[in-house]
């Protein structure tokens, strides 16, 4: 019965796992060399795992594979990242534009109806016309952007993948353990 | 785990954190708030002692006068002084803006008021013990750059160089540590151990397990730690314990909740001697993200020597220094030298120290020579790049001379500031030709100047902290193999690194800039 406990002949690691990347995550762990001891659901988030694996003290090209490791954990938390503010930019664009058209829109109606002359009867009809119209054709803008930012962060997980890819592979070869 | 929002759906909870992986690591808070009361205790005293002064100088108007008049005394005084250009510029400027106290200030920095009878205790053990340091070997061989390096160390500090002896290169923590561990049971007589940061966990427990045997073996074992490097990281508990199983504990300028410029001097060294015939040094530390079995900022890159031979004498005479000087006890060291077993090494090493108890910056000294001499490549390895006008200037002129000039920094910052000040000086020198790589995802902690004569892997930084404000060591040399194996570390390092072009480097924002600025313009003080 092996001993985890001993610190001298091996070496141990807490995870707490997202559990949509929980087995791909696990397979990953094995392949850096560490073995599983127990897994069990967060008390409180039912979408945490944690894990507690351990691996010997002493394991060839052990450098190399903590290297990996700190790589492949943050190419997976990238990914996270990446799909949490893959609108980022348009969502941003777009809540200050539809302020801004709102503030013209407000503000043109205000002007049509306070007005006592015509110049700002008109000139509030015109700041109207152009919230609406602003606001309208904004959507085609939207639409675009929003269409952009999904082909680049697809892009990005398409390398994060091939990131993750590789690393597993080379943590494979030198461990020499395959997962399916 | 951190701070994680949460999202309550009809019966389920979900996390709402980003992060998919998260490795769990303890963190000491007591060592946060021991930090915070600190600061907070000494700021009080700062603040009651101005306005004591304010006060003061309300009452009485020529106070204000005088000290106006003491304060240009004093810009004058620190024109005269041999401090680079840049600080001059930074001390003249602190002192005319706040004029009523600038001059105070200045002379509360000044390491002779706080530090000065420290400085004559140095000296005395220095005059002391110079009789045990061993005779410099033959230099006539050595190429004609090495050999004016050596002749340098040895002029300035008396650090002798020595031949016939054997080195290790470690291109990480944990491989250095593992050697370490193993060498620690074969030890008979004695165990020397100096360092920054001595940290709870289980390096520490590992190799307390083993000087807790080799005690009751008769061994004798000293652990010199710095009290500000440790203090967040060594709990009171874990000395006492120490101390109880007979292990020789010392902390180097123990933190007091006193205002006292004198607390910025560090002890930055890392040490270990075991039995007098292998000695290590490097930028590793006792803790475990030295070891990456602690996630800290991402992969901690370090690296360290082992020497074994003649030179384990001179990094052990830098140990009994400063262990005499913590101790305040005299001791023969004759007993402790001449332990080593010759190798057959043409080679040259020179063990070396830098710090307050020597009159010039000989860790900085020892980087220009280097540069200098330097005539195909030059690597440097550093966690904080902040030199002076005179590294910058040097750096530049050499790549702009076809000199392969390559610098690798960390990829994950541990003190934001000081990150963001290392990356502006850098991307400044990519105009003039030199590589900036950035090893990705992790820290690194190394420090090391490799050129096509010579190499040095120390505990100096390039920043002034190193060069003016902490105790160092390191070893200089020219060992083929070594070299060899230092090269293929930088060059596996240039690979796992992303290099920052001209093409690449981020726009700063006018944010940005203006804080560089200040960072920049407040580094020398900092």
């Amino acid at each position: 019965m092996k001993d985890f406990t001993n610190y001298n002949e091996y070496d141990r690691i807490f995870v707490a796992i997202n559990s949509a990347v929980a087995e791909e995550t696990l397979n990953g762990y094995k392949a850096l060399g560490w073995q599983l001891i127990r897994r069990f659901p967060d008390k409180i988030y039912s979408n945490i795992e944690h894990f507690d694996f351990y691996r010997s003290h002493k394991i060839e090209n052990k450098d190399r594979l903590q290297l990996l490791q700190v790589y492949m954990e943050s190419e997976i938390n990238n990914l996270s990242y990446r799909r949490h503010n893959r609108h980022s930019a348009s969502i941003t664009v777009g809540i200050l534009v539809y302020l801004f058209c709102l503030m013209l829109i407000v503000g043109g109606t205000l002007m049509a109806c306070i007005g006592n002359n015509l110049f700002t009867n008109a000139g509030g009809y015109i700041i109207l016309a152009l919230g609406v119209l602003g606001s309208i054709s904004f959507v085609f803008y939207l639409k675009y952007l929003s269409q952009k930012e999904t082909e680049r962060y697809n892009r990005q997980i398409e390398f994060s993948v091939n990131r993750i890819r590789r690393i597993y592979e080379e943590a494979s070869n030198l461990t020499g353990v395959r997962n399916g | 785990m951190g701070k994680i929002k949460k999202i309550k759906v009809r019966s389920k909870v979900f996390s709402r954190d980003a992060s998919l992986v998260r490795i769990k690591t303890e963190r000491n808070n007591l060592g946060v708030i021991k930090t915070v009361i600190l600061a907070l205790l000494i700021v009080l005293q700062l603040a009651l002692a101005l306005y004591l002064y304010y006060s003061y100088a309300y009452v009485f108007n020529w106070v204000v006068i005088v000290s106006f008049a003491l304060s240009v005394i004093t810009c004058i005084y620190v024109l005269s002084t041999e401090k680079s250009g840049q600080s001059k510029a930074v001390w003249i400027m602190f002192i005319l803006l706040f004029s009523s106290v600038g001059f105070i200030f200045y002379i509360l920095s000044d390491e002779r008021f706080f530090f000065g009878r420290h400085k004559k205790r140095y000296k005395e053990i220095f005059e002391r013990t110079e009789k045990y340091k061993a005779p410099c070997a033959d230099l006539s061989s050595r190429k004609y750059e090495v050999k004016n390096d050596l002749i340098y160390l040895k002029t300035v500090g008396n650090f002798p160089a020595y031949n016939d002896c054997a080195l290790k290169y470690f291109p990480s923590g944990a491989s250095l540590f593992d050697d370490v561990l193993l060498k620690l049971k074969s030890a008979k007589k004695f165990i020397f151990m100096e360092f920054f940061i001595v940290a709870d966990g289980v390096l520490l427990t590992r190799t307390l397990d083993i000087l807790k045997a080799k005690v009751a073996e008769g061994v004798d074992v000293r652990l010199l730690y710095d009290d500000m490097g440790s203090h967040r990281t060594l709990l009171n508990k874990t000395v006492k314990e120490m101390k109880e199983a007979g292990i020789k504990v010392q902390s180097f300028n123990r933190l007091i909740p006193r205002f006292n410029v004198a607390l910025n001097y560090r002890d930055h060294r890392k040490i270990i001697v075991i039995d007098g015939k292998v000695a290590y040094t490097g930028g590793v530390n006792l803790a475990d993200e030295y070891i990456n079995e602690k996630r800290m900022y991402g992969y901690w890159k370090d690296i360290g020597v082992k020497i074994e031979g003649s030179a384990v004498d001179g990094i052990c005479h830098i140990f009994l220094r400063q262990w005499e000087f913590v101790s305040k006890k005299e001791e023969d060291y004759s007993i402790y030298l001449n332990n080593y077993t010759p190798c057959k090494n043409n080679s040259i090493v020179a063990p070396y120290a830098d710090g307050l108890d020597y009159s010039q910056p000989i860790g900085k000294s020892v980087y220009i020579n280097q540069i200098s001499g330097a005539k195909a490549k030059i690597y440097i390895m550093t966690p904080y790049f902040v030199p002076d006008d005179v590294i910058i200037g040097l750096l530049a002129a050499k790549a702009q001379s076809g000199v392969d000039v390559r610098l690798v920094l960390p990829d994950v910052p541990d003190k934001p500031y000081v990150y963001r000040l290392s990356r502006n000086y850098a991307e400044k020198l990519i105009d003039s030709g030199v590589r900036v790589f950035c090893m990705k995802s992790s820290f690194v902690h190394a420090k090391c100047l490799l050129t096509d004569n010579c190499v040095t892997v120390s505990s100096i930084n390039v920043d002034f902290r190193s060069f003016y404000q902490q105790f160092e060591c390191g070893i200089y040399t020219d060992e083929p193999t070594f070299m060899k194996e230092v090269e293929k570390d930088f060059v596996q390092t240039f690979i796992d690194s992303e290099e920052i072009t001209l093409l690449n480097r981020k726009r700063k924002s006018l944010i940005n800039r203006i804080l560089s600025g200040l960072l920049q313009f407040f580094a020398p003080l900092m």
